[in-house]
């Protein structure tokens, strides 16, 4: 017998409608029961096709000799290659005088999620459990979308151009991402720790468009904030896990938060377009996201510090 | 005596249609022939994942690379089915992977054969798939009851991944010449190895009559194949390209489609491991699990102390 552990064995029970009974759909491997309760989450309401989901660890259950919120759910409805469904762009007021500005913005949002969401594909087939390539891919789903979402709208601003020609056929120098997205996947810890650093931005982000007096940013913000919850909620459960499971995943989360810190400055440097952005109120300054985003990420390192101890 | 009385009432509860459930009395045979089976199957799902993947930076359009994306992550997810199926069969997971590792355990030979370029995703997912989804179909009806519903779901999810396929093979078989040229290259070079896929013929197959019996399979491999190619040549067809079989004709008598002797020599030895491929597949899954042993090893800690802390607090 092999010494590898690919944890625990669960049944899953999902409800396809309030008041319709719980049915047993198939099964999954996690270790405990936050990582079940998401594996079953992406592994079988990936076509929507959930409102709840029972689990229980296969051993528990004896056999005869013969709801969570809306981010749990919400995102799996658009994905357009299940459903088709494509945002649309509503034809408000624009604000000529700041075009160009809020193009940039665009292109910076699309393409911070844009190559986040390559560089885990590039991830594929290589995750350390099946369950986790299953997951960590909606996220690349989820990302992949709201770039498309994003550079949709920056093609219509510009127009002459379309979302692909501006991912395909820019320069390489004209990307407006964040260099954080463009670190490589060095390992399991380097993927996850910038996961949860772009996580805890995006949550902190996307509230802040949410008062957006942009239409079309306010309608792509609804739909991310959902999906983006739900993201930071499963890279902070890693977090836990390495962070408190052995010395080695301690040492190795620790270094990958320590190497990828140098990358967040940028994160909240403002330049002329968020000065622009925020005058009009179509968003908010970079340096206004700093406070809340280290919140966050302070409170859930001494969260697992503490109970280290 | 006990046992022969056991066999008798399980052939009758599979001429029954009555299925088999993972506690029920089964001949140890019926049990290795499907643990050999559904592993192999699993493995063939996971393994596929790579070709695949190999294009999947380089979609040349967003729209492309979301529906590429979220096919590769299906055959994840069918692997993961048929893992979890074959496990109801007292055999862990660990234990399936490690024997893939070790050569023990085969899958798919054709996803040994490289992807060469963008109509390749085309050719995979419309002749690849397409091969699939005939055998996956029939194996809804299979008497064991765990492989019968990952079948079921799998079917539906399967659905869209031949279209997939078949849009891709649309787009460049009426765009340029050159692509044209791309897409009918690529049918050339997958059209016998998805042919191969439902393997030997009836009369050398050797499992094949017990597991008709038995219900394992539903039907024979060459009446699989034959449904396989009488659907696809039509496609073909509608495409405008044409197949590598000089022979490859439509049969008035039968009212099936003739075809050329398949060559056994190349399929067996890549069964038997001896292309590049298969070691460069194998490796890329040993890699990875290897590389995501501490994460496992983490994550079974974690919940460890998780455990501990509850009973002691
Ligand atoms: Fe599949
Ligand atoms: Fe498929
Ligand atoms: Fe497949």
């Amino acid at each position: 017998m092999s010494s590898d552990d690919q944890g625990i064995l669960w049944e899953v029970f999902i409800q396809v409608k309030a008041g319709r009974p719980y049915k047993h759909v198939g099964s999954l491997h996690a270790y405990d029961k936050e990582m079940a309760m998401k594996s079953a989450r992406d592994l079988y309401t990936r076509r929507n096709e959930g409102n709840g989901i029972w689990i229980v660890k296969a051993e528990d259950i004896v056999s005869s000799e013969a709801s969570d919120g809306e981010s749990f759910f919400d995102p799996s409805n658009d994905k357009v290659y299940r459903h088709p469904t494509f945002y649309k762009i509503p034809d408000g007021d624009k604000a000529y005088l700041m075009k160009n500005e809020l193009i940039d913005y665009c292109l910076r949002l699309g393409d911070s999620s844009l190559i986040l969401s390559h560089r885990i594909a590039e991830y594929c087939s290589k995750a350390p459990i099946l369950e986790e390539d299953l997951a960590i891919t909606n996220v690349g789903l989820d990302l992949l979308g709201q770039a498309e979402n994003f550079l949709n709208y920056a093609a219509k601003l510009k127009g002459d151009t379309t979302a692909d020609l501006l991912t395909f056929k820019r320069r390489e120098g004209d990307f407006r991402c964040l260099h954080l997205v463009q670190t490589p996947n060095t390992d399991f810890a380097f993927i996850l720790a910038r996961q949860f650093l772009m996580d805890c931005y995006h949550q902190v982000l996307f509230n802040k468009l949410l008062n957006s007096k942009d239409e079309t940013i306010l309608g792509i913000s609804k739909k991310a904030i959902k999906e983006v919850n739900y993201h930071l909620d499963r890279s902070n459960d890693w977090i836990k896990r390495l962070g408190l499971g052995t010395k080695e995943s301690n040492k190795r989360i620790q270094n990958a938060i320590n190497d990828l810190w140098m990358y967040t400055d940028e994160l909240f440097t403002d330049n002329s377009t968020d000065i622009a952005i925020d005058k009009n109120n179509f968003g908010p300054l970079s340096s206004s996201l700093k406070n809340d985003w280290s919140d966050i990420v302070v409170n859930y390192f001494k969260d697992f510090r503490n109970r280290s101890s | 005596m006990e046992n022969e009385r056991k066999l008798e009432e399980f052939q009758q509860k599979i001429d029954a249609n009555i299925k088999i459930e993972p506690k029920d009395w089964m001949p140890e045979k019926y049990r290795q022939t499907l643990i050999r089976q559904i592993s192999q199957h699993a493995h063939s799902e996971i393994i596929g994942m790579q070709p695949e993947g190999n294009w999947l930076t380089r979609a040349p359009s967003l729209r492309a690379k979301k529906i590429l994306m979220a096919k590769i992550q299906d055959e994840a997810g069918h692997g993961l089915y048929l893992y979890c199926a074959a496990e109801t069969l007292g055999v862990k997971r660990e234990q399936f992977l490690q024997w893939l590792h070790e050569g023990k355990a085969k899958y798919s030979s054709v996803f040994n054969y490289p992807t060469l370029t963008w109509a390749d995703m085309g050719a995979v997912g419309w002749l690849v798939d397409g091969a699939a989804i005939v055998n996956q179909v029939s194996l809804q009806g299979t008497s064991y009851g765990p492989y019968s519903r990952a079948m079921v779901k799998i079917c539906m999810e399967e659905s869209f991944h031949q279209r997939q396929g078949f849009e891709i093979m649309v787009q460049l078989a009426k765009g340029t010449e050159e692509q044209k040229q791309m897409a009918q290259d690529a049918l050339n070079r997958w059209w016998w190895p998805s042919i191969m896929m439902f393997g030997p013929h009836d009369s050398e197959s050797a499992h094949s009559n017990q597991s008709l019996k038995w219900k394992i399979k539903r039907e024979s491999n060459d009446e699989l194949r034959q449904r396989y190619i009488d659907k696809t040549i039509e496609q073909g067809h509608h495409l405008g390209l044409t197949f590598p079989d000089p022979n490859l004709k439509f049969n008035e008598e039968t009212k099936n489609y003739d075809y050329s002797p398949i060559d056994w020599d190349e399929f067996w030895n890549v069964v038997k491991g001896n292309g590049p491929g298969n070691k460069l597949r194998i490796n890329h899954h040993i890699k990875a699990h290897e590389d995501g042993k501490w994460v496992r090893e983490a994550a079974k800690a974690y919940s460890n102390k998780i455990n501990l802390s509850k009973k002691t607090a």
